[in-house]
């Protein structure tokens, strides 16, 4: 996923998050340059003392022996240091038992702070070299201990064991203070989402709550509720102008039935048979413009067994007096389904009258209704091989090329609407059968 | 047989009224609401075939000022509008039927003539379609000449499939009409009954038949040559 497609919550998340790490690592970089800073001043410091307290006392006591000498170098000991007493030619006056040459090489420099870096079992030393005041030749005192002095340690530990530690979880809770904030903040916002998501063509009258807004959010979601109004009237509109189209045709095409019905002429029964097909395509034409405003809402629940009987009935006067027969195969219980009655009937309607136009006469339509559809199937030739790959186009008429025919494009997209399919295939025994497929049902809203 | 039309097309008006005078209808034409109220208060018809697009006003505003005249007068509904929404209306404020343009003529006269046919309007009591007849009040079945031997509910079930002449009843809706509340039904009552009606009307040379479509229902249509 990349950063652009995350939610406004998420990517605030990762970005506060980001911020929170930024600080614990800035702030800890920070703590430990100014704590190496102060650590080298102490040392300094405590280097510059013990050089002054030796330099004092090889001042009286040059051998080192007296008591003060001996307590001085018992202390250097004990922490872990080293010292040497040295000429300004390098030789040793006097030093720790261990050491038999300087430190350091000695220099001008009155006083010089070095570091002598560790070797195996050996610790790094960080000493001083100081000239002595008064000495004839050039005296120096050198003194040294471990990098890692144990009172810079132990002030360091104490002050990251005690203090420091509660920096990182008092980040962390921030952070997670600052998450529940926005989320609650943001809380408005996934709702006007969620809202947004349930809109479809089966809740075009369904608006985006406005109330408990924020005012800044507030725009954008009253221009999105405007925006539906519009389409709304677009889409009522739609539906009216396809109930004024289906009024002006069918009123005349009733007048030349009328006509055509009064004539004794022999040519006026042939010209009722060829209007027929003229009536069914008016009738699809019509069906056509009304799916552009099919809507439904998620509560209105039709039977698809009760849809089924009806259509059969309403077909089987015209199926019987064409010398074919129908017959319903349909379980027990009702098959409910989520969807708009008037539309899968004018459907359902085309799948039989298709069904009729290629049937042979003698032979009999079934449809069975099932737990997810409905299937009407005949004994006609079949349907041609390219409507049977798996994308068929919607829409072409039937004497092209491609395309399902107007009759069952009004099917497909039907069901296309209703979140489902339509399903062509050829009987192995001969003839054709097309398959209503509704979604399986969700868990009611 | 005096019908009134409401039909504010005036081709389509005079197509119908030729027609239905051809099959013995007396026809009187009007193409505005109004007009319609007025002939309704003067003249007492048998049937209303009522258009719901009026230039005045909807027809289904007529429907409850009709009832309300001339409760038993049957009200057929001719539209251009075949949602079942407005089929429902229809029938909920008071139609008795409903046909939707293009119609054929036929059916237009069959369903008038059995709206006519209804049991609160019928003064004579005998039902015929093709060469079948029905005296309800002496309870004799004819074909042509012939008399037809039938039990009383062979009786019941060709009577109620001749006042619905080419209309398809589910088997249910035949099991209502029959048999009582509570009576005792084995799963294939209505098959036996309608296959033993079928048998007779066929062995006596009835123009009619009943046709059984599985699953769907029955329908009576003219018998097949």
């Amino acid at each position: 996923m990349t950063f652009r497609r995350l939610t406004l919550f998420r990517r605030l998340v990762v970005a506060m998050s980001i911020v929170a790490l930024v600080a614990v690592c800035a702030s800890v970089l920070f703590l430990y340059v100014r704590f190496q800073a102060a650590n080298d001043a102490f040392r300094e410091e405590t280097l510059s003392t013990f050089a002054q307290d030796m330099q004092r006392q090889f001042a009286s006591d040059p051998q080192l022996t007296g008591g003060l000498a001996t307590a001085l170098k018992t202390r250097i000991k004990e922490l872990g240091g080293q010292f040497a007493i040295v000429t300004d030619t390098g030789r040793v006056l006097a030093s720790s038992e261990t050491l038999d040459q300087p430190l350091v090489p000695v220099s001008n420099q009155k006083v010089r702070y070095f570091l002598l870096p560790g070797h195996d079992k050996v610790r790094a030393l960080f000493g001083i070299s100081m000239q002595l005041d008064g000495t004839n030749p050039v005296h120096f005192v050198q003194i040294a201990f471990p990098r890692e002095h144990v009172i810079f340690d132990t002030v360091l530990e104490e002050f990251v064991t005690d203090i420091a530690w509660i920096w990182i979880p008092f980040v962390c809770l921030l952070l997670l203070v600052n998450i529940l904030v926005l989320k609650f903040a943001l809380k408005p916002l996934s709702q006007a989402a969620e809202e947004a998501r349930q809109i479809g063509p089966s809740s075009i009258a369904t608006r985006l709550t406005e109330t408990r807004m924020p005012e800044d959010v507030l725009a954008l979601v009253s221009a999105v509720n405007e925006a539906l109004d519009r389409l709304q009237a677009g889409f009522l509109s739609l539906e009216q102008f396809s109930s004024h189209l289906a009024h002006e045709l069918r009123t005349p095409l009733a007048i030349i039935k009328a006509r055509l019905a009064l004539s004794q002429d022999a040519i006026a029964r042939k010209v009722e048979e060829d209007f027929e097909g003229v009536e069914r395509l008016v009738s699809q034409l019509v069906d056509r413009v009304r799916i552009g405003g099919l809507h439904f809402e998620a509560s209105d629940r039709v039977d698809l067994g009760d849809i089924g009987q009806r259509a059969a009935a309403f077909l089987a006067p015209v199926i019987l007096s064409k010398g074919r027969d129908i017959e319903l195969q349909s379980p027990l219980e009702p098959v409910v389904v989520s969807g708009a009655f008037d539309f899968i009937f004018r459907a359902l309607r085309n799948l039989i009258e298709n069904a009729l136009n290629h049937t042979p006469p003698g032979t009999t339509i079934t449809v069975t209704i099932f737990r997810c559809g409905i299937t009407v199937s005949d004994s006609g030739p079949g349907y041609p091989p390219r409507w049977l790959e798996p994308v068929a186009v919607v829409g072409k008429p039937d004497s092209g090329a491609g395309g399902l025919g107007l009759g069952l494009s009004i099917v497909k997209e039907t069901m296309i609407a209703h979140g489902g399919d339509l399903k062509l295939t050829n009987l192995p025994e001969g003839g054709a059968s097309a398959t209503m497929e509704f979604p399986i049902h969700r868990k009611a809203i | 047989m005096r019908v009134l039309l409401v039909e504010d097309n005036a081709k389509l008006a005079s197509l119908t009224s030729e027609a239905m005078r051809s099959h013995g209808f007396a026809v009187d034409w009007v193409s505005s609401a109004s007009d319609a109220e007025e002939a309704m208060s003067t003249i007492s018809y048998e049937a209303v075939i009522l258009d719901l697009g009026l230039p005045d006003r909807d027809g289904l505003s007529l429907l409850e000022p009709v009832r309300r005249r001339a409760p038993s007068t049957p009200i057929l509904i001719l539209t251009a509008r075949d949602a079942a929404s407005s089929i429902i209306d229809a029938l909920d404020s008071g139609a008795d039927d409903y046909l939707v343009k293009p119609f054929v003529m036929g059916v237009l006269i069959s369903r008038v003539r059995a709206l006519m046919r209804r049991p609160a309007l019928r003064h004579d009591t005998i039902l015929s379609e093709r060469n079948v007849h029905l005296d309800l009040s002496q309870h004799v079945a004819k074909v042509g000449e012939t008399e037809l031997q039938l039990s009383r509910r062979e009786f019941a079930a060709l009577e109620l499939f001749l006042r619905r002449f080419n209309r398809v009843l589910s088997k249910g809706e035949v099991e209502e009409s029959i048999y009582g509340f509570g009576e005792e039904l084995s799963s294939n009552a209505v098959e036996v009954l309608i296959h033993r009606l079928r048998k007779k009307l066929q062995a006596a040379g009835a123009a009619i038949d009943i046709h059984n479509m599985r699953g769907v229902g029955y329908m009576l249509t003219e018998g097949r040559s």
